[in-house]
């Protein structure tokens, strides 16, 4: 709110002391002098800008990016979703299937896969994936699991077969088993 | 004041046999290992290596006694042999603890004895009301479920 005060003073100010130098170049004698002296001037003026302004632009443009202006740019930008929204809408533009497809059925992919594969810092890579103690754990915990389970199926069915084989013989000889032992 | 019976999972012939078979392998295994180690350094001795009739007899006597100390030594120390362990078997003496060194040993005499007559010594699990086999009558034991 400050600096856009003082840069409207600023305005008003050139412009009103402009006005005294048109006066004079539009006068008859003194105006052509006038008119070289400020020829002269814009001359200077224009390497001088070509020179000084380019930083200074430069400088001023740092300061935007720096100040609060670019928060505020960019909290725009997330509170309206603008993001999402562009993201969405180059999506729903795109053939990403085709796109996708097109990527990897070509020869380049393939290769560069391959040789992706074959480095040494692939290799290295799964050496340090397949010997780390995470994964040892979870093989580990996996095959566990698999024996457990195993015995504990073969265990009931083994006691299943007792109990069927002994109610069978008992029943043949008609001696059936005590409720308590 | 009543007396509470209390059923013992005492376990049944399925079971057992699924150990016994287990173990004979796992014991089988041993002696074959020691076996294939004793052949290796006889080889380095001899070259021509035959077995005669007493030595023949000597190797039976050694795989008697490898089996035997396999089970006595599980049976007296931990109450179960691994083949036990793996079906989830224990046993156990009147005491209800696992049995001693002497009374393992007559355990596996009674195994021995249950096993020559094509298994028929397993057939009183089937129908005696503690599941006992002729190594349990002999050995007074009794083979429960439970690690």
């Amino acid at each position: 709110m400050i600096g856009d005060v003082a840069i409207g003073l600023a305005v008003v100010s050139v412009r009103v002391a402009a006005r005294p130098v048109r006066l004079v170049a539009r006068a008859p004698v003194v105006g052509s002098i006038v008119r070289q002296i400020g020829a002269g001037l814009a001359a200077d003026g224009r390497v001088a800008r070509t020179l000084v302004i380019a930083p200074e632009l430069q400088h001023m443009l740092d300061n935007v990016l720096a100040g609060p202006v670019t928060d505020a740019i960019a909290r725009s930008l997330g509170q309206n979703r603008v993001a999402e929204r562009v993201a969405a809408q180059v999506l729903a533009d795109l053939d990403v299937d085709s796109i996708v497809a097109a990527v990897l059925a070509d020869e380049r992919t393939e290769r560069t896969v391959a040789r992706m594969l074959e480095s040494r810092e692939m290799q290295l890579v799964i050496g340090h994936v397949a010997s780390s103690p995470e994964m040892l754990a979870a093989l580990s915990a996996h095959t566990e699991t698999l024996a457990e389970e195993m015995v504990t199926g073969v265990r009931s069915r083994a006691q299943r077969v007792d109990d069927v084989a002994e109610r069978t013989v008992r029943g043949w000889l008609r001696h059936p088993r005590p409720q308590t032992t | 004041m009543t007396a509470t019976a209390v059923r013992v999972p005492y376990a049944g012939i399925a079971t057992r046999a699924v150990a016994l078979a287990i173990d004979a392998a796992l014991a089988q295994a041993i002696f074959f290992a020691g076996g294939a180690v004793f052949a290796l350094i006889a080889s380095l001795v001899s070259d021509n290596i035959k077995f005669n009739a007493l030595q023949a007899v000597l190797a039976a006597i050694a795989w008697a006694v490898v089996v035997g100390f396999y089970f006595v030594l599980f049976w007296s120390t931990a109450g179960q042999t691994p083949g036990m362990r793996t079906m989830g078997l224990r046993v156990i003496d009147a005491r209800g603890q696992h049995p001693g060194f002497v009374r393992s040993w007559v355990r596996v005499v009674g195994l021995a004895l249950a096993i020559i007559p094509l298994g028929a010594g397993f057939l009183p699990v089937l129908v005696d009301d503690r599941r006992r086999a002729l190594q349990d009558f002999l050995a007074s034991t009794a083979v429960i479920y439970g690690t």
